[in-house]
């Protein structure tokens, strides 16, 4: 098989698996995020701040391994481009190899009205200014920002750079469509805005304060992809592995009124436009699942791909037969059990759930730190699954 | 007159408007029913606890009940002869080594004290001699450690060591708890017990402090 | 590259107009509603870090 041939028979695996057809192999996604710069033994903070280690990085971790995709390629953390305003909210210690992110709020409880009358102003002046102290006190310069131009630029580059490595030289698909990637207001607002704690004040008290904001944020940010997406001609980008991605983050503490009322409405217009236009999306849902599936188990076949973190991936299959999963090797395995047991859980998975299509393993959570997965581990998995 | 089915009531709720009226009536009255509104809003927390379980409420309730029971102590303490109950008796709880997260911490420790412990908070990050020394020193034999990362999990299990190695081990009781614990992990870690949610950390902590009376 | 204290760019919308005006930008200087838009590409990416 040519490259190109190789790529578009890796789509393939996972198109057929999301449509039910059975595949002529269970295909088998990477989702390792930091733990590939430890395993290729460099620090966090050096290929975070180098590109050219970040590609080493990516390289060596498909040619160490060889999945059929790789979902991160080294832009999670893209921190060069905050710290040339002088701040970034990651937190690396190199000692330890471990990333924290600092979960600040940009907007406080009663300036969700401000928020509300003008987005762009809030973002500009209040919001810049809680995220970089230089900013806030007036000193920053026209040169500052130059700088974090042109690194956004590098980045830019960089992304551009590894995805064409990574398609063409490794013949891996990409995992997503272009554009192929949606959010939902309400998970902006617990994310970057308010986060955890004051959404949860907000749900509570004055709420419409907080609809206003949310109906604000949702037609500057999201309300434009939506409408393209409708403008979208029907049928799947079959050069990617999915066409459109989810990530659900903020459902882990919404209550049920809560959660009928700011979430599943945005989540819904959504996936009945993907539906109407014949697309599969990726549902990555933090924590547990399945407070979704009574909602989405009227959906038909070959739209939704569900990655759950934390849920029964066999008791997914029960509840939802429509819903083809991926996912199913556990962090928890790959860190502390024998190469046997990973692969015979990779063996069980894909002979139980994946024999008539509908199921693609990856791992359950982000594979994060050192001690997440032990190499031997993911080699082992990555051997049986090719050989399948 | 302090009505405490009333505020009780409201508390469980998650009523702020008449929860806080109550309060500010209390301590315009001279402050006198203070212990009894304390009380009575410590009971309402549980009522939330119990809601928590039936899944009526989610994790943003139990955020926005910590924030109100801290205004409520902020109102009353003023007024409070004792430092709140303590029926139960003392634990420590943190966030372990290398993980910086502190909301789920928070709101058990709000839960763990509303149900009648006195809960020592040794924060985040919180490296393993650190914690077996602060437990010598208060004399504390149940231990609640916390974390979101998957690499919580061996911090926990370094924090177990530590307490093997300082010799507490056997006299003291561990419970982990966070988005990466599961039986397995507990296993590993050599905990006594594991939650996913502050209810379970009340009750096997309760049984832990019963049968240490 | 700088004088650039007349204009406090923290403000808005001058800081926006004035940045969109004098930072090297990949979009012609002829079409000042995408320098705008690209500039505020970087403010939002800026916030969400």
């Amino acid at each position: 098989m040519t490259n190109q041939e190789l790529r578009q028979y890796r789509a393939k695996l996972f198109r057929d698996a999301s449509n039910f057809v059975k595949p002529d192999r269970v295909p088998h996604m990477s989702f390792f995020v930091t733990w590939k710069i430890l395993d290729a033994g460099y620090k966090l903070s050096e290929a975070m701040n180098d590109y050219d280690i970040m590609e080493k990085v990516v390289r060596r971790h498909q040619e160490e391994y060889g999945f059929d995709c790789i979902l991160e390629m080294g832009a999670r953390n893209a921190i060069r481009i905050p710290m040339a305003l002088g701040a970034c909210s990651y937190y690396i210690n190199d000692e330890a190899g471990t990333v924290n992110f600092k979960d600040k709020a940009i907007c406080e409880h009663d300036e969700l009205t401000e928020l509300a009358q003008d987005v762009k102003k809030f973002f500009w002046e209040k919001g810049m200014s809680r995220k970089y102290p230089m900013w806030a006190d007036g000193t920053v310069t026209l040169t500052d920002v130059q700088k974090a131009l042109d690194e956004r630029t590098l980045f830019m580059e960089y992304m551009g750079r590894i995805s064409k490595i990574m398609s063409e030289e490794y013949a891996l698909p990409p995992y997503a469509a272009p554009k192929g990637y949606g959010y939902i207001a309400l998970d902006f607002m617990f994310n970057t805005i308010r986060g955890i704690r004051g959404l949860s004040i907000d749900m509570r008290k004055d709420t419409g304060a907080l609809e206003a904001a949310l109906d604000a944020v949702n037609a500057r940010y999201f309300r434009p992809g939506i409408e393209m997406l409708k403008k979208a001609p029907v049928g799947p980008d079959l050069n990617a592995c999915f066409d459109y991605d989810l990530t659900l983050l903020c459902h882990t503490i919404l209550n049920q009124k809560q959660f009928d009322k700011y979430l599943w409405p945005y989540m819904k217009e959504t996936l009945d436009v993907l539906a109407e236009k014949k697309m599969t999306v990726r549902l990555f849902m933090e924590g547990s699942s399945k407070r979704f599936w009574d909602y989405l188990k009227d959906y038909p076949k070959g739209l939704i791909v569900m990655h759950p973190e934390q849920d029964d991936v066999f008791e997914i299959r029960k509840e939802l037969p429509n819903v083809a999963i991926l996912g199913g090797m556990p962090v928890s395995l790959l860190g502390t059990g024998t190469k046997e047991q990973c692969v015979e859980r990779a063996k069980a998975l894909c002979e139980e759930l994946g024999k008539d299509g509908g199921f693609m393993l990856t791992q359950d959570k982000m594979v994060s730190f050192r001690n997440d997965a032990k190499p031997e581990n993911v080699k082992a998995v990555c051997e049986y699954m090719r050989s399948l | 007159m302090l009505d405490i089915e009333k505020l009780k009531q409201a508390m469980g709720e998650l009523d702020e408007d008449t929860v806080l009226e109550i309060l500010n009536g209390v301590m315009a009255d001279g402050g006198a029913e203070a212990e009894k509104a304390m009380e009575a809003c410590q009971d309402g927390l549980n009522i939330v606890g119990d809601l928590f379980e039936k899944s009526e409420y989610f994790v943003g309730d139990l955020i926005f009940a910590g924030e109100l029971m801290t205004q409520a102590v902020e109102i009353l303490s003023p007024a409070l002869t004792s430092g709140g109950g303590s029926a139960k008796g003392r634990m420590i709880m943190c966030t372990v080594k290398d993980d910086l997260h502190d909301i789920g911490k928070n709101i058990v420790i709000a839960m763990l004290q509303a149900s009648g412990f006195e809960v020592i908070d040794l924060g985040i990050d919180v490296d393993p001699q650190t914690i077996v020394e602060e437990a010598k020193k208060n004399d504390v034999k149940i231990i609640a450690l916390s974390g979101v990362l998957t690499l919580a999990i061996d911090s926990m299990k370094a924090t177990v060591d530590a307490f093997k190695e300082a010799g507490l081990r056997d006299q003291t009781k561990i419970i982990i708890g966070g988005a990466p614990v599961s039986a397995e992990a507990c296993e590993h870690v050599g905990a006594d017990a594991w939650a996913h949610n502050p209810q379970d950390t009340i009750r096997i902590c309760s049984e832990w402090a019963a049968q240490m009376q | 590259m700088d004088n650039e204290k007349k204009v406090d760019i923290t403000k808005y919308p001058e800081g926006l107009e004035y940045l969109a005006e004098h930072l090297q930008l990949p979009v012609p200087i002829e079409d000042p509603e995408a320098r705008k838009a690209y500039v505020f590409g970087l403010i939002d990416l800026l916030v969400r870090q």
